[in-house]
């Protein structure tokens, strides 16, 4: 089953990623994770599926940052964030 | 964010394109099979190299496979075809902008 | 191949499930986002050996279903080994090369060719690439690789039971020896591919991950988005439903979303269907062909020979390697293109289909050269991860370990080139 957004959800800073695939999408978002400041969210567009059901999970779990995924066609909007 | 509703207010025509893109491949390479690899495989006979040259009975085999497969890939293509067709429709039917983002949103 | 045949079906039917199978890959490739080189990279970028402990499963699971077959007597000894591949320096330094360059490219050869039906312009140019690396290798490196394999430079000189481990360590290819060697292999593969697993999901867990956040490995059970009066969501993008885990149950709900292609497949479900397609392989090519999955040979290799066709070019009647080390046609060939056929069709029913083409042209170029080193790095090592590393684990080879190492170190230094390069 899906969750509904979180109330966290919003775009402090958003980053383009469609026509991009891996390893660029994890390694690009891994590098503008370092600077996030704890409750700044950030926002990736991409249109590669395994980004936002692979390794943008994984980098978010693996930092014990939220994450949150939702999908408007072939475009998921994939939001991370450092509570 | 335009992107997105962009998006959301067209039907994307590449899910009618797709099958005939897949029947014309599955069409095609079928018939490239028979005219070219059979012929290079005749070629190879001519300049006797057996080392790579495959047995009759081996390429009338993938033929007859291929012919199969072909078959198959021809109906499912049409299947799929029929069926984003019919989204389309549907799709062009709504009357709200509304209703028909949704249907773009969720029909993949 | 040996002129006995193990069943009696003929070529057809042999051909046909080569298709099937092939189908099954680049479908479950496709729904499963299953990428080797990802689940390597995965290592590095992201800490996390979740799908990288599925490929050791995968491994597993293989030397433990083809050796459980041949040691039981379903499958002559000789079709698990007849074909094993020589082993020397071409194993090691072939899939360092390979590493590196799927990894610049954007996919093994199995996400190269499932990413490429699903509309990824960079995966088109890597395949290409690989056309070419192909070409490059056979002109320029093959006469010389295939004269230290003669002569035993730094190489056996010869494959088959040389390379199989149960005539290795008991000098016997009886039942018993077999079995026990495919225990010896396979156990300890899927013991520390479900570790690697449990120990990433229990690292997650361990950070505090919080119920707002879905994780791969868990679900979430909260009431479905507003339907609208045609029962569609109404706005905003949906949700998207995680897959389950292997470990974590997989509930009646996961089941239906995955066949109607809203959710993708879990990786230990995509690794145990690869594993099945393996094991049709296996089984129906014993005595006819080559009876495992393989790909290269034909992307690379034989794809190249035929689009030069129609312009009266027969690379298999003159240049080296295309003229004696591969067949015109096989039931690879017919794998490969069904392989294409599932991933297409999987990748336009659940909505995947797009052509995408990066936003920095430079990504279209370094998948092209990637896709050349590509080309000469799996011919070098005589195959690629699914032909060579993956079948070589089914054959109870040792090249197979040889080639894993290598190919994580290609992969190291290629994340090490993007770090650079993002």
């Amino acid at each position: 089953m899906a969750e509904p957004r979180p109330e966290w959800v919003r775009a402090d800073i958003s980053i383009d990623l469609q026509g991009e695939s891996c390893p660029i999408p994890e390694m690009t978002v891994a590098k503008r994770l370092k600077n996030l400041e704890p409750g700044n969210v950030i926002e990736v567009l991409t249109d590669h599926q395994p980004a936002a059901d692979v390794t943008l999970p994984a980098l978010a779990n693996g930092l014990g940052y939220q994450f949150y995924a939702e999908r408007s066609g072939d475009l998921y909007r994939v939001y991370i964030t450092k509570q | 964010m335009s992107k997105q509703s962009d998006q959301r207010k067209v039907f994307h025509y590449r899910f009618l394109i797709a099958p005939i893109v897949l029947l014309l491949f599955a069409v095609g390479w079928y018939r490239f099979s028979v005219v070219y690899i059979q012929g290079a495989n005749l070629q190879l006979v001519d300049h006797s190299n057996y080392s790579v040259y495959v047995p009759f009975q081996q390429i009338s085999a993938y033929l007859q496979a291929m012919r199969d497969f072909t078959y198959v890939t021809v109906a499912l293509a049409l299947i799929m075809f029929l069926y984003f067709l019919a989204r389309f429709i549907q799709f062009k039917r709504m009357p709200s902008a509304n209703v028909a983002a949704n249907l773009e949103t969720s029909h993949s | 191949m040996l002129e006995h045949f193990v069943f009696s079906y003929g070529f057809v039917f042999v051909y046909a499930v080569f298709g099937i199978a092939g189908f099954i890959v680049g479908w479950v490739a496709q729904r499963g986002n299953y990428c080797f080189v990802n689940a390597m990279s995965a290592i590095f970028t992201t800490k996390s050996y979740d799908r990288f402990g599925a490929l050791l499963i995968l491994f597993g699971t293989s030397a433990l279903a083809t050796g459980g077959l041949v040691a039981f007597g379903f499958i002559p000894a000789v079709d698990q080994y007849y074909d094993n591949y020589f082993s020397g320096w071409y194993i090691i330094v072939g899939a360092l090369i390979f590493g590196f360059g799927a990894t610049m490219a954007g996919g093994c050869n199995l996400s190269m060719l499932y990413r490429a039906a699903s509309g990824y312009v960079q995966n088109w140019l890597e395949l290409f690439g690989m056309m070419l690396g192909t070409l490059i290798f056979a002109i320029a490196i093959w006469p010389t690789q295939s004269f230290t394999m003669t002569n035993g430079i730094l190489s056996t000189k010869e494959g088959a039971y040389i390379e199989y481990l149960p005539y290795d360590i008991f000098h016997s290819v009886a039942g018993w020896s077999v079995g026990i060697t495919a225990l010896a292999v396979g156990v300890p593969l899927v013991a520390i591919g479900l570790y690697l697993q449990a120990k990433t999901r229990r690292k997650w867990a361990s950070l505090g991950i919080g119920a707002s956040a879905p994780i791969v490995g868990t679900t979430m059970a909260t009431p479905a988005p507003a339907l609208n009066s045609g029962g569609l969501p109404i706005g905003g993008g949906i949700p998207m439903i995680k897959p389950s885990s292997f470990l974590g149950r997989i509930r009646t709900t996961d089941i239906k979303n995955m066949i109607l292609l809203r959710m993708p497949y879990s990786v230990n479900l995509s690794t145990a269907l690869l594993a099945i397609a393996l094991l049709m392989v296996f089984v129906s090519g014993a005595g006819y062909t080559f009876n495992y999955l393989v790909i290269t040979s034909s992307d690379g290799g034989r794809f190249l020979e035929y689009i030069l066709m129609p312009f009266g070019v027969n690379l298999a009647l003159g240049t080296p390697w295309y003229n004696n080390a591969l067949a015109i046609v096989d039931p690879s060939v017919l794998m490969v293109i069904m392989l294409i056929v599932g991933a297409f069709t999987a990748s336009t029913l659940s909505g995947d289909f797009k052509i995408r083409v990066p936003h920095e042209r430079k990504r279209l170029v370094i998948g092209f050269l990637g896709g050349i080193l590509v080309g000469i790095g799996v011919r070098v090592a005589l195959g690629c991860n699914i032909g060579m590393m993956w079948t070589n684990f089914a054959q109870l080879g040792y090249d197979g370990i040889l080639f894993l190492v290598s190919m994580l170190g290609g992969v190291w230094l290629a994340i090490k080139v993007q770090q650079h390069l993002v």
